[in-house]
């Protein structure tokens, strides 16, 4: 895991969680897959990154968890977004876009000498 | 509302600190099979599945710290771990604990006790009432090197009767005497005072009464107050004790009264007499001799008098007498200066003059010639 990586996912991480958590309500693995199907295999997340993000996501309000039995009957910590996180995600989509465009916007650009 | 939330979800976590992990632990165990499970699934052997799981994950041990930093219990937790690696290192070296104890405890002790002044000198109230208006008297013979000299009786009736100044003028000296009729004759520290001194110190009796001016004079009965201290530990803080007599100076000396506790000031004193118990404050020495000083003088100064104000006291007819001869006045004029002195707010019974110094700074001398004479008793 390199410093760069990390880097790149601090910032995007806790967008990608609540993003998926919008869906249904998981647990960390399930999560990881998901993330991982999702981004199109682009994203090779340290699933270990994911607890500690979570843990503080949940001290902001953002998520919830509960004990829940998995399809195998097996006893999981399963997480859920907030409404708080569902505002929060809502606010992050925006930033994301405006970082998107505005990056887009340089990459792409067409005219002369700015 | 939510600091509090998280302050008590702090202390849960710590106190639930060992459940909390084992259910991490649990979670963790719990993503490593499933993901070691995904691996064997796709043709993996049993060992490659659980490497590749790790290799995914990351350090379990990181993550669970990382995972505990998130929490916020961290501090807490830090705070006793540091404090069992603190004992346990001390426990190994115990000289340099030893040395970590010794110093704190004098650094505290050292602060308790300057704390124990300042509450005594600076903010437990002094038992002298309108000690605004007390001061204490000194005066300078700087033509013999002297700046701090006490008072011969002659000097104090002068400037009892020549300053408009001072309202009261009360006199102190202190001599040890011989007491008999306690359980077994005792040395007795003495303060030798003229009946107006409580009043001017502003000072209340304990028991019984104070001196007044009927106690002057060498035809007064003798009697005797004591000291709060001294009652206590030679009498027990019995009040019987009023009224007694006991032997002293080859005269009967009858206890008056007990005086309030007050610090003991200018010196420590057991008991106070007036003059008539003394048979050398009776004595022409005493009475007569200009250098005879061996009193210490207290005043009342007229209700507002500011600080710094000047007095000259005038010059003296018995100035006019040649000096030398045993009776020496070598005085013309004096000049009194009403000054704050250095420490002189100070309540304690270590400090000098209760409110402020009244300083006596004399002119030149008369006696310029054959020798200036400022000698003190002392």
């Amino acid at each position: 895991m390199t410093a760069g990586r990390t880097d790149l996912l601090q910032g995007t991480l806790e967008l990608l969680v609540l993003r998926t958590l919008a869906l249904e309500p998981m647990h960390g693995w399930g999560l990881a897959q998901r993330i991982e199907t999702m981004s199109g295999q682009v994203f090779e997340i340290q699933q270990g990154t994911l607890y500690p993000a979570l843990q503080r996501m949940k001290r902001k309000g953002w998520v919830r968890s509960e004990w829940r039995q998995t399809e195998n009957n097996r006893r999981a910590r399963y997480y859920a977004i907030t409404a708080t996180g569902r505002r929060q995600l809502e606010k992050e989509r925006e930033q994301w876009a405006r970082t998107a465009a505005g990056v887009a916007g340089v990459l792409e650009w067409k005219g002369g000498p700015a | 509302m939510r600091a509090f939330a998280e302050i008590w979800e702090r202390v849960v976590s710590l106190v639930h600190g060992a459940r909390t992990d084992r259910e991490m632990n649990e979670e963790f165990r719990l993503h490593l099979e499933m993901e070691t499970k995904k691996h064997i699934d796709a043709g993996m052997s049993l060992r490659d599945a659980q490497r590749e799981a790790r290799l995914r994950f990351g350090s379990v041990d990181r993550v669970a710290e990382e995972v505990r930093d998130a929490r916020g219990v961290r501090p807490l937790e830090d705070l006793w771990r540091d404090l069992r690696l603190a004992t346990r290192a001390l426990r190994k070296r115990p000289g340099y604990a030893a040395a970590f104890v010794v110093t704190l405890g004098l650094g505290i002790g050292a602060n308790t006790a300057m704390f124990s002044v300042i509450d005594g000198v600076l903010l437990t109230p002094l038992p002298h009432w309108g000690s605004d208006q007390l001061v204490y008297l000194r005066h300078a013979a700087p033509l013999v090197g002297v700046d701090n000299a006490l008072f011969s009786v002659p000097e104090i009736v002068e400037l009892r009767d020549r300053t408009t100044l001072l309202d009261e003028v009360a006199e102190l000296s202190t001599m040890t005497f011989t007491v008999l009729g306690l359980d077994e004759p005792r040395l007795v520290r003495s303060g030798i005072v003229t009946g107006n001194y409580f009043d001017v110190m502003g000072l209340r009796p304990e028991l019984g009464r104070t001196f007044t001016a009927g106690d002057d004079g060498a035809t007064a009965t003798p009697v005797m107050l004591l000291g709060y201290d001294f009652w206590g530990q030679v009498f027990g803080f019995d009040s019987t004790v009023v009224g007694r007599t006991f032997q002293m100076n080859g005269r009967s000396v009858e206890v008056v009264g007990v005086l309030t506790p007050a610090p003991p000031y200018p010196e420590r004193t057991d008991i106070f007499v007036n003059m008539a118990s003394s048979p050398h404050h009776l004595a022409a020495t005493m009475t007569d001799d200009w250098t005879h000083r061996m009193t210490e003088v207290f005043a009342r100064l007229p209700p507002d008098t500011p600080l710094g104000t000047v007095a000259w006291l005038p010059k003296s007819p018995r100035s006019q007498r040649p000096c030398g001869a045993g009776i020496r006045k070598p005085t013309t004029r004096t000049r009194a200066t009403i000054s704050p002195s250095p420490g002189c707010r100070t309540s304690s019974p270590v400090a000098p003059a209760p409110r402020c110094g009244f300083f006596l700074a004399p002119a030149p001398s008369c006696c310029s010639s054959p020798a200036p004479t400022w000698p003190t008793s002392r």
